[in-house]
């Protein structure tokens, strides 16, 4: 930018004492005065010894505003401009020797001032001053941003070490209490059997209880295993308890969401078959296909039109399809004389790492 | 019989529950269940006398929505709803789920049996107070409900202005209970009181 006002300025000067010297036309000169005067720099010209050449009208007012005089001697301006920036702490670039100038005006204003030494044209020295005022508010809001944001960054850094801190101490408690928990069952169980009128038979039905339990503080897979088959059991129970019988086909999703979900649907699928159709078998197969687990679901109930209307009325089902939906999961319902419950849920993937196992879930796009 | 379901996620604490139940002969213990929705289907045959519920139970099903359900399906089964976290809104949401009574296991005067006979005998039985809790420098009873729904509306993680909306009061009514909150309970920042009253069960927004 500085080159190309440096040429334009050039161009203009030398065209202008061309015309001087050939014309020497008054109207000419006052033309180029009047162009170099309406440049949106300020500009000054002069000779190495720094002797002005051309100042033109927005570099006087600075020079006037700045040391109360116009040019009189480029260097010598020089010089007081840059001791003025140095007073002003505008920036680094405050030295004299430097080409590269800032200086803030009493009034807010900021100019920045280029000095270029013109070669080839006998040494002719050329100092631009821009008004950079909005420039340096803007770099000011800037650097102020960028200090905010550091500050952001650090607290948000902090905040997150915090947090893996409690999430630590909350594990660690869990697997605590877990411990407590199953430990304290046996022991009771134990004192129990103990108090029996056949302690030693009692024992024995205890024993592989213990086993499980002490199985079960052991690597988190297999306390996962435990975990599904303890949440199939108490749902065989609740079954059994409202006089119906699951019989499962294939093997449930292994992984805890998935497995989650598909008891969530099977769970629904007895309430609805006991409660409205009267079922006392509930048939549940699984399966795979491409990237998700089927769940076909089928009650041997005799429940009838008055029983599907019933059904379609509630609220179960469709909270459970809106919660798979959020899933990513898909359900499909038929009605007939007993109802038929389609449910795919996604297959989720796992990526070993030293400490366990960390599930993420792929969720393939509906077809 | 009263046939009667136990929902406890903790199989110490509900073979201790089951225990006590077992001490009182018109009481017959069906069936002990880790998972509050599971209840809710037990309860479907309408051959279940008495619940006692957990409030949170396994895998986050809450005590309180199988409340309900159960309540709505079957209303002639008791329901007990009964926890250990001193969560301050659990009465209140036991009561509008339609719970026959409440009970902290580990706080206040009213025995297991003693609120199982009583709420047998269509009474309801409350605690007349809450467990006492120390957020920082401040006892919980001395939050104004205000402070508490503010409170409650942090540990959700929403912004001040959405606390506003949700509450219905200006932004800077919001930053004026929280300052409030703080100056109370003497924490710092924001994220030191929910962390303290999450870590005291004092506010559970899963729930």
């Amino acid at each position: 930018m500085a080159g190309v006002i440096t040429w334009c300025v050039l161009a203009t000067a030398l065209f202008a004492l061309a015309c001087c010297c050939e014309s020497r036309t008054r109207g000419a000169a006052s033309l180029t005065r009047d162009a170099v005067d309406h440049l949106p720099s300020g500009i000054c010209l002069a000779r190495r010894d720094g002797v002005p050449i051309l100042v033109n009208c927005k570099m006087e007012t600075l020079s006037s505003e700045l040391t109360g005089h116009a040019i009189l001697d480029a260097r010598s301006f020089w010089q007081e401009a840059a001791s003025l920036s140095s007073a002003s702490s505008i920036g680094d670039k405050c030295k004299a020797e430097t080409d590269e100038i800032e200086l803030r005006l009493a009034d807010g204003r900021v100019y920045q001032l280029v000095r270029n030494r013109i070669q080839g044209t006998s040494g002719l020295l050329q100092i631009v001053a821009d008004d950079v005022t909005e420039f340096v508010a803007m770099r000011d809001a800037v650097a102020a941003s960028n200090g905010f944001l550091a500050e952001q960054n650090a607290r948000q850094e902090d905040l997150l070490a915090r947090i893996v801190e409690i999430n630590h101490a909350k594990e660690l408690l869990s697997i605590q209490m877990r411990a407590h928990d199953q430990l304290g069952e046996c022991l009771i169980l134990t004192q129990m059997a103990f108090e029996s009128d056949d302690p030693a038979e009692a024992i024995d039905e205890i024993i592989p209880r213990w086993n499980t339990v002490l199985g079960g503080l052991g690597p988190e897979h297999e306390n996962r295993a435990a975990d599904a088959e303890s949440q199939t059991a108490e749902l065989e129970e609740v079954a059994e308890l409202i006089g119906c019988r699951i019989s499962w086909s294939g093997n449930l999703p292994q992984t805890t969401r998935a497995r989650l979900l598909a008891l969530d649907v099977v769970r629904e699928a007895l309430g609805n078959a006991v409660k409205h159709g009267g079922a006392t078998v509930l048939s549940v197969a699984c399966s795979t296909e491409g990237r998700w687990h089927i769940l076909e679901i089928e009650d041997n109930g005799t429940g009838g039109n008055a029983a599907n209307q019933a059904m379609q009325g509630g609220t179960g089902l469709t909270n459970l399809r809106r919660k798979l939906e959020e899933e990513g999961a898909a359900l499909s319902v038929s009605y007939g004389n007993a109802v038929k419950l389609h449910a795919r849920i996604p297959i989720e993937t796992t990526i070993e790492y030293a400490g366990g196992e960390i599930s993420s879930r792929e969720v393939p796009q509906h077809d | 019989m009263i046939r009667t379901i136990v929902v406890e996620d903790s199989k110490l604490v509900g073979h201790a529950l089951v225990d006590r139940l077992n001490d009182m002969p018109e009481i017959e213990v069906v069936a002990m269940l880790e998972n509050a929705a599971n209840s809710v289907v037990a309860c479907t045959g309408r051959n279940i006398d008495l619940v006692l519920m957990d409030v949170c139970t396994l895998n986050d099903e809450s005590g309180l929505e199988a409340t309900s359900r159960i309540k709505r399906d079957s209303p002639s089964t008791k329901v007990i709803v009964m926890t250990s976290m001193p969560e301050y809104t659990f009465p209140e949401k036991a009561r509008l789920a339609g719970a026959d009574s409440f009970w902290y296991k580990d706080y206040g005067n009213s025995g297991l049996s003693d609120v199982v006979r009583r709420t047998l005998a269509d009474e309801s039985v409350w605690p007349e107070n809450m467990p006492p809790v120390t957020l920082g420098l401040a006892r919980s009873q001395e939050l104004t409900a205000r402070e508490l729904d503010v409170l409650r509306e942090l540990a959700l993680g929403r912004s001040y202005e959405d606390i506003g909306k949700n509450l219905g009061v200006s932004l800077n009514t919001v930053k004026f209970h929280i300052r409030n909150l703080l100056v109370k309970t003497g924490f710092k920042t924001t994220l030191q009181l929910v962390v303290e009253a999450v870590d005291k069960r004092f506010v559970l927004p899963k729930y």
